[in-house]
C-alpha cells in the first residue's frame, strides 16, 4: 500500500513539474483580463508573418493603465524572469522600467520576454506598459536585430 | 473433530481414500477437492494427517497468492490511474503558445475590445510594440555603458 502511494505521488509530481515548466505567468497577461481593458492593444501572430524571423509565436500587449495594474503585470513578468537564463533589467523608482529575459529552451524553442514601462518613475497616474513574448528558433542576436530592424523601419 | 465413520453425514474412509487418490492423480474435480477438504477437516483420523497437511499448505499458498494478485492488480490499477492523471495534466495545462500548434498562421489583434484580422494592421501594431522595446533597450545599454564608464573613472581616480 505504501509503495502504491509512493509511486502515485511520484508520477503526479512529475506531471505537475512538467506542466509548471510549460506554463508561464505572462500567459495570464495575454489571456487574462488585461487584454480586455480599455486602451489595451494585444497582438497574436503565428505563421508566415513571423516565420521569416524564425519565430513561431509572437504575442504582445500594450496599454495605458493605473499603477496597480501596472504593478501586477510587472510582478507577473518578474516571476517568469526568475527562471531566465539571461536578463537585462533597469529599475527606476522601485519599478521595472525595462526588462529583457531569455527563458530556458522548451520544445526546441528559444523563449523571450520583454517588458517596458515608460512611466516607471514618473508621477503620471497612467502607466504606459508593453509586454512582448516571442518563442521560436531565433537566436538572441536575431531577436536583437529584429527589434532594431523594426525600429529603423 | 470426529471420527470419520461415526457420523452419518461424514464421508467414509473409503470415499476419502478415493478422493485422495483422485487428488494426487490430478483427476479430482473442484467439487471433489472441496469434498475432500471438508472431509479431512472434520475428521481427526491420524491416517489422513498427511493429506490434511498438504491441503492446509495449499490453502495457505492459495490465500497468499490471492493476496499477492490483489495487491498486484491494485498496484497496476493505481499506477495506470496515476499515469493517466500525469498525461492529462501534461496535456491539459497548456503553456502560452501551445494552442497555436493546432492553428497555424494566426494573425490578429484586439484593440479596445475589437478584433482586427487585417494582417497589415496587425503587423503595424507588432512593429510599434517592438519599437517601444528597441528604444528602451538602447537606453538600457546607455545606462550600463555610462555606469561602466563611471566605474572605470573611479578606479582610475583612485590609482592616481
Amino acid at each position: 500500500m505504501r509503495k502504491l502511494i509512493i509511486i502515485s505521488a511520484f508520477l503526479l509530481a512529475i506531471a505537475f513539474q512538467t506542466a509548471a515548466q510549460r506554463g508561464l505567468n505572462v500567459a495570464k497577461i495575454f489571456d487574462g483580463r488585461y487584454a480586455k481593458l480599455p486602451q489595451a492593444v494585444a497582438t497574436y501572430v503565428t505563421g508566415e508573418a513571423v516565420e521569416k524571423y524564425d519565430i513561431r509565436i509572437y504575442r504582445s500587449l500594450s496599454m495605458s493603465c493605473d499603477p496597480k495594474t501596472s504593478a501586477e503585470v510587472e510582478q507577473l513578468v518578474l516571476k517568469d524572469g526568475l527562471k531566465a537564463t539571461d536578463k537585462e533589467t533597469v529599475f527606476k523608482g522601485g519599478h521595472l522600467r525595462y526588462g529583457s529575459f531569455i527563458l530556458p529552451r522548451q520544445n526546441n524553442d528559444n523563449r523571450y520576454i520583454f517588458f517596458v514601462n515608460k512611466d516607471a518613475n514618473s508621477g503620471n497616474s497612467r502607466k504606459r506598459i508593453t509586454v512582448v513574448y516571442m518563442a521560436g528558433e531565433a537566436s538572441p542576436d536575431k531577436i536583437k536585430s529584429l527589434i532594431n530592424c523594426e525600429k529603423s523601419k | 473433530m470426529t471420527d470419520c465413520n461415526s457420523h452419518n453425514n461424514m464421508p467414509d474412509k473409503k470415499r476419502i481414500k478415493l478422493l485422495i487418490d483422485r487428488y494426487f492423480d490430478a483427476t479430482a474435480s473442484l467439487e471433489e477437492e472441496a469434498e475432500l477438504r471438508h472431509a479431512v477437516a472434520s475428521c481427526n483420523d491420524a491416517e489422513f494427517d498427511e493429506i490434511r497437511a498438504v491441503l492446509g499448505f495449499m490453502a495457505v499458498k492459495r490465500g497468499k497468492q490471492r493476496k499477492i494478485n490483489r495487491r498486484h492488480s491494485m498496484l497496476t490499477a493505481s499506477a495506470a490511474a496515476a499515469a493517466v492523471v500525469a498525461v492529462v495534466a501534461f496535456i491539459g495545462l497548456s503553456d502560452i503558445g501551445s494552442g497555436d500548434v493546432h492553428s497555424p498562421g494566426t494573425c490578429y489583434a484586439m484593440v479596445n475590445g475589437s478584433r482586427i484580422d487585417d494582417e497589415a494592421q496587425v503587423l503595424s501594431l507588432m512593429q510599434a510594440g517592438l519599437s517601444d522595446i528597441c528604444s528602451e533597450a538602447s537606453d538600457a545599454n546607455g545606462y550600463i555603458e555610462s555606469q561602466f564608464n563611471e566605474l572605470c573613472n573611479s578606479i582610475n581616480d583612485s590609482k592616481q
